[in-house]
């Protein structure tokens, strides 16, 4: 077990308790084209970032894995950092601060730090207010060509769509959508609260989990613009919170946080629509979801252990293939899929382990970093 | 069908604004359409159209919003409820009184004059509508005789949205949708939907004639002393005497001008406007009331004043103002009709002019410190602010005072003698910022002098103040945490309000910059 230190530290770490959402490491796609702006990093899945904390105390911890001994080699203060997200080049961070307040006005906000190619270090640039009322945050993604930052806002029932401009930096909200509930019994109806996003392999074609109205939406996206095309409750006390989605885009794997089960949907993108699922898990209190970049295996943890599930690619229902006890309530492949990264929210362990394409097998599990806390992960 | 006007129709550019030119500050911030709805059903359709595209919808009824409310809604869409403008009576003239929410106030009065001798005791500014106004409390000349605008509404028309985005109609009294009928009585109604018409089971009869006159305090011999004098002199005659029933039919506004440039006129003015309900008014109540401020020395009688900020003296009829002489000031009697609505209170600003307001109630006269701050900012040396601006001390209290009132409405200022309206106006977009920055100076200067170090910079309610009026919005205010109490009181409202808009816009649908925020 190494050593952590943290190094330029810009201000007092407290341990804080953390309240959910970590993301899964957004995988590079060998087809996005760069910005002309942004130079493409060419050593990939060195860094990890790792958001914790909310409000003042919240920060984003720069991590060093390219030595045995991983590292901790930087801290700047970020507030509630729910959800980090790297440009398609590489070379930009968006922070999504889950607040409901910026600037005394009811909204969250985002934040662009530029990442230096050679030391991973973190500048922060600017940061973007969401619209009126786009309180709390939760999830963001940048677009295949990195044209646009998607925001889906659990607190305010809505996305927001930024623009970024030719060296990835924020231009204000120029799109959105304000989502509703979705029952028949208008007084008990539960409102909208959008979680998690998935952009198909199409670039076109955006599906977003809501917790809050408990469905599957999917929007055509043209232009920094959202027009709806579907929406699918996906079943009775589902509350889908996360979304993966198969390397071949053809199947999105909802995590329900309400039931603890894992949804499996085709995707259709002829008619615009995910479809209804045709395999539905228990998963034992599943809170976190990840997908190996072949396609082959899902993981999914429940804070007490992670577990591997086999995809099969002709229908893309999952059985269990393996089980590791370990604490983790966050998951993310590197670029390969040859590392795992498991963070513990509760402790701010940090653990890295090496990933069997063979057998679903997580071993070498080691711990890389110890944090105050953890709430969200990128590997870059 | 409502009337769809989108940024290739001619309509656009001047539809997208509103009568304060600050806004949209720019071309990003406006409305990707307006919807001009021509009755109720149109409303409702046009809302849920609205809803189901994803987009914001904001409501505009007369278009006076002193903040971005309205106008400021990127690629969203405005509900213009200004062709909702019929006012209806009973048979034979008697209740119940129907208003349409976009009912300018100026016809509003004409017509239930005509139609019923009656009036609702609203405004003074003749294009503002009944929508914003009334919903936000709605106040006026009458207020303390009789009272507030949303003290008499029985029954409101509103479209909301349900949990599942459908529009739903409603009739919301004191018996359906209770508790988003009080919201309304001075909540602002779009925190919650779209109001379409206001109900009136009774209301109040029209006076037959107002009669004025003032006194003017010039510039050129005034001292700090003086003006300290004479604005004592107002609050406490309002502190004391004017809680008297009798005094009730007199209004009074005295203008704290700016000081402008040396040789230019202006000065402090103060007029009495008393109305007579059968025949012409008792002068007694405004002549004890004007005499009073002979004793501050140098004051010149007025027999044109202005008797709200939206209204100029007439020109062309000016002349040379004449030392008043107690027991004789120039009061000019016309019907009240004629007073009220004739050209007059078409203030608020038009297309080209430029606001930006604040607001305090007060229950107790000026202190000595707080009038030396006034005189201090009225007359210091501004860059890049010229001339312009001006605090309008209006009367207040009186019927407006109803303890009870409090809790059937939500309008929870029920303690208060004056009612003051901070207003600048220009034309210039560079001055912008340095005239925004003086009135936040000018402002939190004054309301530290009587009030805690936690508030300090507010109005808040204490032995002095009992904060700030929702129909004259200050987003300034935002930056503090309390600034919900400010407006809607420390005994609950607020709460309260935020559990109506929970069930009555559960996916907070109206929202803007100061609309109730849904509970963390």
């Amino acid at each position: 077990m190494s050593e952590s230190s943290l190094k330029a530290k810009t201000f007092p770490m407290t341990r804080r308790t953390f309240s959910a959402s970590l993301v899964a490491a957004a995988a590079l796609s060998s087809a996005d084209k760069a910005s002309a702006s942004l130079t493409r990093r060419s050593v990939a899945d060195r860094f990890a970032y790792v958001g914790s904390g909310e409000g003042e105390a919240g920060a984003i911890h720069v991590l060093d894995l390219s030595t045995s001994g991983s590292r901790i080699v930087q801290t700047v203060a970020a507030a509630s950092p729910v959800h980090l997200e790297l440009h398609t080049s590489g070379s930009m961070l968006y922070a999504i601060h889950a607040v409901s307040e910026w600037e005394s006005l009811p909204r969250g906000a985002v934040s662009a730090y530029s990442i230096d190619a050679e030391t991973g270090h973190l500048t922060l640039r600017q940061t973007q207010p969401l619209a009126l009322s786009a309180i709390n945050p939760s999830h963001a993604l940048v677009t295949s060509n990195g044209s646009h930052l998607i925001v889906a806002v659990a607190g305010g029932g809505s996305y927001n769509v930024l623009p970024l401009e030719n060296n990835g930096l924020l231009l204000p909200v120029s799109g959105l959508f304000k989502e509703v509930g979705f029952s028949a019994d208008a007084y008990a109806g539960k409102i909208s609260a959008p979680s998690s996003l998935v952009l198909h392999s199409n670039g076109r074609t955006l599906v977003a989990a809501d917790t809050g109205n408990g469905s599957l939406s999917t929007f055509h996206l043209e232009d920094g613009s959202l027009t709806p095309l579907h929406r699918r409750r996906v079943h009775n006390g589902a509350g889908p919170s996360q979304m993966a989605s198969h390397a071949n885009s053809r199947y999105i794997y909802a995590l329900n946080s309400v039931d603890g089960s894992v949804s499996v949907h085709r995707v259709d993108t002829s008619r615009g629509q995910t479809q209804a699922s045709h395999q539905r898990i228990a998963t034992n209190g599943a809170r976190t979801i990840a997908m190996h970049p072949s396609g082959r295996f899902l993981l999914t943890s429940n804070g007490a252990a992670i577990t591997a599930w086999k995809i099969d690619r002709s229908t893309g229902r999952i059985h269990p293939v393996k089980t590791l006890p370990v604490s983790a309530n966050r998951i993310a492949f590197d670029g390969q899929g040859r590392t795992v990264i498991a963070a513990d929210a509760s402790s701010g362990r940090i653990m890295r382990g090496e990933f069997s394409l063979a057998t679903g097998a997580i071993g070498q599990l080691t711990e890389v970093a110890s944090l105050p806390s953890a709430r969200s992960l990128v590997l870059l | 069908m409502s009337s769809t006007v989108t940024a290739k129709d001619p309509r656009y550019d001047l539809l997208r604004r509103g009568r304060n030119a600050r806004f949209p500050a720019k071309d990003s911030d406006a409305v990707a359409r307006i919807e001009v709805c021509q009755n109720a059903e149109d409303v409702a359709e046009a809302l849920q159209r609205i809803v189901s595209a994803g987009m914001r919808p904001t409501v505009r009824s007369g278009g006076h919003c002193y903040e971005d409310f309205v106008v400021n809604n990127p690629g969203g869409a405005i509900i213009d409820v200004s062709m909702l403008n019929d006012t209806e009576t009973g048979p034979g003239g008697k209740g119940p009184y129907k208003v349409g929410a976009g009912g300018m106030l100026g016809s509003v009065y004409t017509e239930l004059y005509k139609k019923a001798n009656v009036t609702i005791p609203g405004g003074s500014c003749y294009t503002v509508a009944a929508g914003g106004h009334i919903s936000g409390g709605g106040y006026g000349v009458l207020a303390r005789l009789q009272g507030l605008s949303c003290d008499y509404v029985t029954a409101i028309d509103i479209c909301t949205v349900e949990a599942n985005g459908k529009v739903a109609k409603r009739h919301a009294d004191k018996h359906h949708d209770a508790d988003l009928f009080r919201a309304c009585l001075g909540g602002q109604g779009s925190n919650f939907g779209v109001i379409t018409a206001f109900y009136f089971d009774s209301l109040p009869a029209a006076p037959q004639y107002m009669s004025n006159a003032g006194v003017n305090f010039p510039w050129e011999t005034m001292t700090e002393e003086k003006f300290i004098h004479i604005v004592q002199t107002y609050g406490g005659y309002f502190e004391k005497r004017g809680k008297d029933p009798d005094t009730w039919p007199m209004f009074t506004f005295m203008g704290l001008n700016r000081r402008g440039p040396e040789g230019s006129r202006g000065g402090i003015g103060i007029s009495a406007s008393m109305h007579g309900m059968n025949g012409e008014p008792d002068l007694s109540i405004p002549t004890e009331f004007l005499d009073l401020f002979l004793k501050c020395g140098d004051a010149h009688s007025d027999p044109n004043p202005a008797t709200t900020s939206h209204q100029t003296p007439r020109r062309g009829d000016r002349q040379q103002m004449a030392p008043c002489v107690a027991g004789k000031h120039a009061f000019s009697t016309r019907s009240w009709l004629d007073a009220t609505t004739g050209g007059q209170g078409a203030g608020g600003g038009n297309g080209n002019t430029r606001g930006k307001y604040k607001s305090c109630y007060m229950k107790k006269n000026f202190t000595t410190e707080e009038a030396r701050r006034i005189y201090k900012h009225l007359t210091r040396e501004i860059s890049g602010v010229p001339v312009g601006g001006i605090i309008a001390v209006d009367s207040y209290g009186g019927a407006t005072n109803k303890p009870h009132l409090a809790n059937e409405t939500a309008m929870p200022q029920r303690a208060s003698v004056m009612k003051l309206q901070f207003q600048q106006y220009w034309q210039d977009p560079a001055e912008d910022e340095a005239r925004i920055k003086f009135f936040d100076e000018m402002y939190t200067d004054i309301y530290s002098a009587n009030v805690d170090a936690e508030h300090a910079g507010t109005p808040f309610h204490n032995e002095f103040y009992e904060g700030c009026y929702i129909n004259y919005p200050d987003v300034d205010m935002v930056r503090y945490p309390f600034w919900g109490e400010l407006y809607y009181g420390t005994e609950g409202l607020f709460p309260f309000l935020q559990g109506v808009k929970k069930t009555y816009d559960p996916n907070n649908i109206f929202h803007n910059a100061m609309s109730i925020r849904p509970k963390a």
